[in-house]
């Protein structure tokens, strides 16, 4: 079977994200936005390049609100389908989803993390050609960028995805030591997050107070974790340690749903159409050059050969 | 014959380098809040050059453009100084990243239940009620209001002037959901402080809540 190229990677990526995006509109209660009390609202950051009046007459209107949706479920549909040009629909599509985030995060008392992978990934993917291949008008053939530039697309992604990983992990070390690892830290998160309201009501968390040797084992897994974390962005250089990653990672994101009722299912998805073929797609465009003297060095230089070192 | 000078610029001591810093860090903790500083962003560019230094990054990197190259390296060094700086609301979309980083977690928190009119006791549902998924980050709308409160009352069910503003806030959001759901609506509401023995720990019973705030919700239209 023949491997997907680097355009129609990067073209999987867009149908990934701004389907993912799709669907977090369409189940988003716009009606909601409108009936909330208007003081739990903070508009923040780039949010405050607009005026306050014009979020309290969008979120008055239940027209404007439902006008709004519709433009971003439409857009979001274009994009998935691969209508070209591309970056004359994504660059305002994606402004909308960046109000959109902002103002339902606006909502919250605090910036949540959550979503914020493919809120990167698409102000990514306006910079580069992804509607080149997979789309409705097929593939594009006069004009096309160089393997290089599609690749690049999927590597910025798998670049911010790591460098998200590298920052939670980096500062955990860094403020907590490893007092963080040996302490009761990771117990008591659980079971306060198994305890704290939660639609999903899973409560495996208490399993690390309840079984003592179950809280060794949920200490040690959040040393592993965390040291995968910080070095996440070298899964942009070498297989092996990429593989590994993945038999941490993914578990970890499976485990915090029934632990911490938290599930960064988005991650998950970003992962397996970013980061896995980063690698693969690095190789595609590399040339020969002699092995270094560490393994991550032999181990590049032998994908050139033909086994994939990246 | 000689190696290219760049042919020598390889991942693999940045990586070496990377994990002496780590050990460092973990040994030699706590640090002063400079010191934090200068080890995490040592961390961070050890990273960056451990990738720069592999040599298809710096293919793809030659060949995407100028203009994608300049713009993720700023995106790239913001987000790195955010990071840095630990900033969280004012710079949207980005934001510091800092979750579960705290030694000394406090083994706390607080129960928002209701009453229904057809009787039955909840959790305030407050999944059907966040616009978004960030259901508890609405939660901590109520916890910080709560967090006027000095003391446990006496009597919960006589408002605490500091709880004024939570009772107030509970109560539109709660009008919110009753005007979803005619059907049953809240009509009273009973918030707890719960504190978990995390060493001591023997079921859910040895879970410690004090009732901080009760009422009735008011009657329609009157506030």
């Amino acid at each position: 079977m023949r491997r997907p190229d680097a355009a129609e990677i990067l073209a999987l990526g867009r149908i990934t994200v701004f389907g993912i995006w799709f669907h977090h509109v369409l189940n988003t209660p716009f009606d909601l936005i409108g009936q909330l009390p208007y003081e739990l609202f903070t508009a923040r950051g780039a949010l405050n390049l607009l005026p306050e009046a014009f979020y309290t007459t969008l979120v008055a209107s239940p027209t404007l609100l439902l006008a709004w949706k519709v433009a971003m479920l439409a857009g979001c549909a274009a994009l998935v389908l691969g209508v070209r040009p591309f970056p004359v629909i994504a660059v305002p599509v994606t402004a909308m989803l960046l109000l959109f985030d902002g103002v339902v995060k606006g909502y919250a008392a605090w910036v949540n993390h959550g979503q914020m992978g493919i809120l990167f990934a698409a102000v990514v993917l306006c910079f580069f050609p992804a509607a080149d291949a997979l789309s409705v008008h097929g593939r594009r053939r006069s004009g096309a960028a160089a393997p290089a530039v599609y690749a690049g697309g999927v590597l910025v992604v798998a670049a911010f995805l790591s460098a998200a990983y590298a920052f939670i992990g980096t500062h955990r070390v860094v403020v907590g030591g490893a007092q963080i690892f040996t302490g009761d830290a990771i117990v008591t998160y659980l079971a306060v997050q198994s305890l704290n309201y939660s639609a999903r009501g899973y409560e495996y968390g208490l399993l690390g107070i309840a079984y003592p040797l179950v809280g060794v084992m949920f200490r040690i897994g959040f040393a592993v974790t965390t040291l995968f974390e910080i070095l996440s962005p070298l899964v942009l250089i070498s297989r092996w340690f990429r593989r590994v990653w993945l038999v941490v990672v993914v578990p970890f994101h499976v485990t915090t749903l029934y632990t911490m009722n938290i599930f960064f299912w988005e991650n998950i998805l970003l992962i397996a159409v970013f980061v896995v073929p980063a690698g693969y797609l690095l190789q595609s465009v590399r040339e020969d050059e002699p092995a270094g003297w560490f393994p991550l060095g032999p181990i590049a230089a032998r994908g050139t050969a033909g086994s994939a070192g990246v | 014959m000689r190696r290219p000078i760049h042919s020598w610029f390889r991942p693999a001591p940045f990586v070496v380098a990377i994990g002496v810093v780590l050990l460092l860090l973990v040994v030699l903790h706590p640090l002063p809040g400079r010191d934090r500083f200068v080890a995490e962003a040592t961390v961070y560019l050890l990273l960056l050059l451990a990738c720069a230094s592999h040599e298809p990054i710096r293919r793809v990197a030659r060949q995407i453009g100028v203009a994608r190259l300049v713009v993720f390296t700023l995106v790239f060094g913001f987000a790195t100084w955010v990071q840095l700086r630990k900033i969280y609301g004012p710079v949207y979309p980005f934001v510091s990243w800092t979750m579960y980083g705290s030694k000394n977690p406090p083994p706390a928190y607080v129960r928002y239940d209701v009453t229904l009119a057809s009787g039955r006791e909840i959790a305030f549902p407050l999944a059907d009620l966040a616009p978004g998924s960030s259901t508890r980050a609405l939660l901590t709308h109520f916890n910080r209001r709560l967090r006027h409160l000095e003391e446990v009352p006496e009597d919960p069910s006589v408002i605490d002037p500091s709880l004024h503003a939570l009772q107030r806030l509970l109560i539109d959001v709660a009008q919110v959901y009753n005007a979803r759901n005619p059907d049953d609506p809240i009509r009273a509401f009973h918030t707890s402080g719960c504190t978990i023995p995390i060493r001591e720990y023997d079921g859910p019973d040895s879970i410690q809540c004090e009732l901080l705030l009760t009422f009735a919700m008011p009657e329609e239209g009157v506030r």
